[in-house]
């Protein structure tokens, strides 16, 4: 098996966890939709719409993963990896707009706490929308994690907002049958902030990642030493190390000496990368320069 | 181009943007000044709108300040990206205001209601498309000289408002002509190519974030340049993408194989040189100077039997009897050879003397499962490259293996001897 082989099963990994969590999604949103209009709950066919948002949040996400499965190609010589990030990106913008809106109708609550009706068939329906969404927000972060795909996790994120939000309209009954009217907009005040910092965290990474950000400092230091440990190599410089979706590309300047015979610079040079290639399973592709050891020291 | 040349580039594009900045802010003062002694709900709705050319200015402004910082362990290709950036967000708003205009307009189609023509809007219309046309210059021309793409998009926006204000007068033309429908006709138009524009942009914004190489030119520009460089056999996998105003480029170079490193070095720098010369933008260039090309290689397996291609792959080196030794040319041809491995016999530095065996017929590559650090040594002095035979048995499935770069370098066994 290659490396780029294992790529592809991990993308694909990713591509089939964004399915399913898309495929469970639509089935929550049309039963929302059914029990709405079975039982004439506005309530719930606003959830149903809700809902929509987290169905193009998933589809985004697949679409992403999908694309950065393509072959590179004379356009975009380095692939389609940063897709992802920029599909990472539009969902963050779509969970900050979800947010402003809870705000929103909370602060409206403030002012003139309304009188909500009290239907079992909504509450059971949200208490099974948290679970549902419960499981799929660790689904996706187990999986985002594994396969270190920003999409994935900020779209748990997103999941997980979802329970608090289940949460929050089982909570409002409660609290407004003993008679405290403040609790819920409070309670909504603090899942808007939790999706805004979701949001602006992971919209940070995707940004960052938009702009060759470095992985962590761990994995730079420990990718030089790699290559200053393979035989023959006097010292590295210019090192450069970018993000690009799940992956990382590697440039770096690598000195010998000045009188080492090309074919065997060379070779060394293959080596480096097949070392770097072989530690770092998420590197993608490694560019090596050699130059003269002298010169820099 | 130096850092600090790209420094001031930059430097010129922000202190544009900041200009753009200050002069819309004076321009939404002077409508809001103007609407509120008026009373005309028009100009205060255009001073609404003039915030978002305010926000836009100040994004850029911002953008093309912060990517004039110097590269960090972070951000080891620098801050260029911001500007990138910076031209994403322009195109959003601009997206999102030729929608917002395209609706009015729409509304005005549907209710055309009588527009009162009041100098005060008439005489701000007026300053407010002048200095919207003076600024579209003005970013247009800096924009062109810094290579600023959010600069260029600015341009367009102010454009866009030039007509819109414009379009204050065409409802005075339309009025008098009898035509009130018109003006919406000319905000849909005007809303329709806002949206385009803003369209075409974002697609612009986001295919050099998804590192696309947007100059195809540049590709055979930089072949060209390294070609006319002595002693460059060819060059290949060349890869160029934009951040910023800035272009970062690599490119595989062949020189000739008998080369010492000194003189590929040399080469290289050579080659460097030229093309920061003629293609100024370039900032970050890669150059991964190899050997040539041959047209034979000499692969070394060894063989547990000698019956040619058919043989037992063995997992020895220096304990395995026979090597295998196939020359594959270029065209496709290959003919083989098997040697006996007389040192297979002796007690002690077995590998060291299989190692001189295939350095004695010229091998350029062996394949094999494992070798111990001495032959690994001896192998590497005389450029013989090593790659992994895994788990292979089959001559055939290595060569094909070998043809395709799908094996794996190999490094010796610490515990072999």
């Amino acid at each position: 098996m290659s490396a780029g082989d294992a790529k592809r099963i991990l993308l694909q990994r990713g591509i089939t966890v964004s399915r399913r969590s898309t495929f469970v999604l639509v089935v929550l949103s049309i039963a929302k939709a059914v029990v709405g209009l079975l039982s004439g709950s506005i309530a719930l066919l606003a959830d149903a719409a809700h809902t929509i948002m987290d169905i193009a949040g998933s589809v985004i996400v697949w679409l992403g993963l999908r694309l950065s499965l393509r072959k590179p190609t004379d356009l975009f010589p380095y692939g389609f990896y940063k897709a992802e990030s920029v599909c990472a990106l539009i969902v963050c913008i779509i969970m900050v707009l979800t947010g402003a809106e809870i705000l929103r109708d909370s602060i409206e609550r403030l002012y003139g706490p309304s009188v909500i009706s009290f239907r079992p068939v909504v509450i059971a329906v949200a208490i099974g929308s948290g679970f549902v969404s419960y499981f799929l927000a660790r689904y996706k972060e187990r999986a985002g994690r594994e396969i270190s795909s920003q999409g994935l996790r900020i779209e748990s994120r997103h999941s997980f907002a979802d329970v608090l939000n289940s949460g929050l309209v089982c909570g409002s009954v409660l609290f407004t049958y003993m008679g405290v009217s403040w609790v819920e907009p409070l309670a909504a005040v603090i899942i808007s902030a939790f999706i805004f910092w979701a949001a602006l965290t992971f919209g940070k990474d995707s940004i960052f990642a938009l702009m060759d950000v470095s992985p962590q400092p761990a994995i730079r230091k420990a990718i030089e030493e790699t290559i200053v440990g393979t035989p023959e190599v006097k010292g590295v410089h210019a090192l450069k190390v970018r993000r690009a979706g799940p992956f990382i590309f590697v440039e770096a300047h690598v000195e010998m000496d000045g009188r080492t015979s090309l074919e065997k610079a060379h070779a060394i040079a293959d080596e480096v990368e097949d070392r770097v290639q072989e530690k770092f399973k998420e590197v993608d592709s490694t560019t090596i320069h050699v130059g003269i050891h002298e010169k820099h020291s | 181009m130096s850092t600090e040349e790209k420094i001031q580039l930059l430097g010129k594009g922000a202190r544009a943007a900041k200009a753009s900045t200050y002069v819309t802010i004076a321009l939404t003062g002077i409508k809001v000044v103007a609407g509120l002694l008026s009373g005309s709900i028009a100009l205060l709705a255009d001073a609404v709108h003039s915030l978002s050319d305010i926000f836009t200015s100040l994004a850029v402004w911002l953008g093309m300040k912060l990517s004039q910082r110097k590269p960090s362990e972070r951000f080891s290709y620098g801050f260029y990206r911001v500007e990138t950036l910076a031209f994403m967000i322009v195109a959003i708003v601009v997206a999102a205001s030729g929608f917002q205009v395209l609706l009015a307009s729409f509304n005005r189609i549907v209710n055309p209601s009588a527009v009162a023509f009041a100098p005060a809007t008439l005489t701000v219309a007026a300053i407010s498309s002048l200095v919207s046309y003076l600024l579209y210059r003005f970013k247009s021309r800096v924009g062109n000289e810094t290579n600023s793409q959010a600069l260029q998009g600015e341009a367009k926006h102010s454009l866009i408002d030039v007509l819109s204000s414009a379009l204050v007068f065409a409802a005075i033309l339309v009025h008098y002509a009898g035509l009130p429908w018109a003006e919406g006709i000319a905000g849909v138009l005007i809303g329709l190519l806002t949206i385009r524009l803003g369209l075409g942009m974002g697609k612009d914004a986001v295919l050099v974030l998804l590192d696309a190489c947007l100059r195809p030119e540049l590709i055979s520009q930089m072949k060209s340049i390294a070609a006319e460089v002595n002693g460059v056999r060819g060059v290949h996998e060349i890869k160029v993408r934009r951040s910023g105003p800035f272009i970062f480029a690599e490119m595989h170079v062949e020189v000739d194989r008998a080369m010492r490193m000194d003189e590929a070095d040399a080469i290289s720098g050579a080659i460097e040189e030229r093309i920061r010369d003629s293609i100024k933008e370039v900032d970050s260039l890669m150059l991964h100077v190899e050997p040539s090309k041959k047209d034979m290689y000499r692969i070394a397996i060894p063989v547990e039997e000698d019956k040619g291609l058919h043989s037992r792959v063995s997992y020895h080196f220096g304990k395995s009897p026979y090597f295998i030794l196939i020359d594959l040319h270029e065209n496709g041809l290959r003919s083989w050879l098997v040697v006996e491995n007389h040192g297979a016999k002796i007690e002690r530095k077995r590998g060291i003397e299989a190692a001189r065996l295939l350095v004695q017929h010229k091998v350029d590559v062996l394949v094999a499962r494992e070798v111990g650090e001495g032959p690994y040594h001896v192998l590497r002095d005389s450029s013989v490259q090593l790659f992994d035979l895994g788990e292979e048995s089959e001559i055939e499935h290595v060569l094909d293996a070998f043809s395709k770069k799908e094996l794996r370098s190999l490094t010796y066994a610490k515990e072999a001897a």
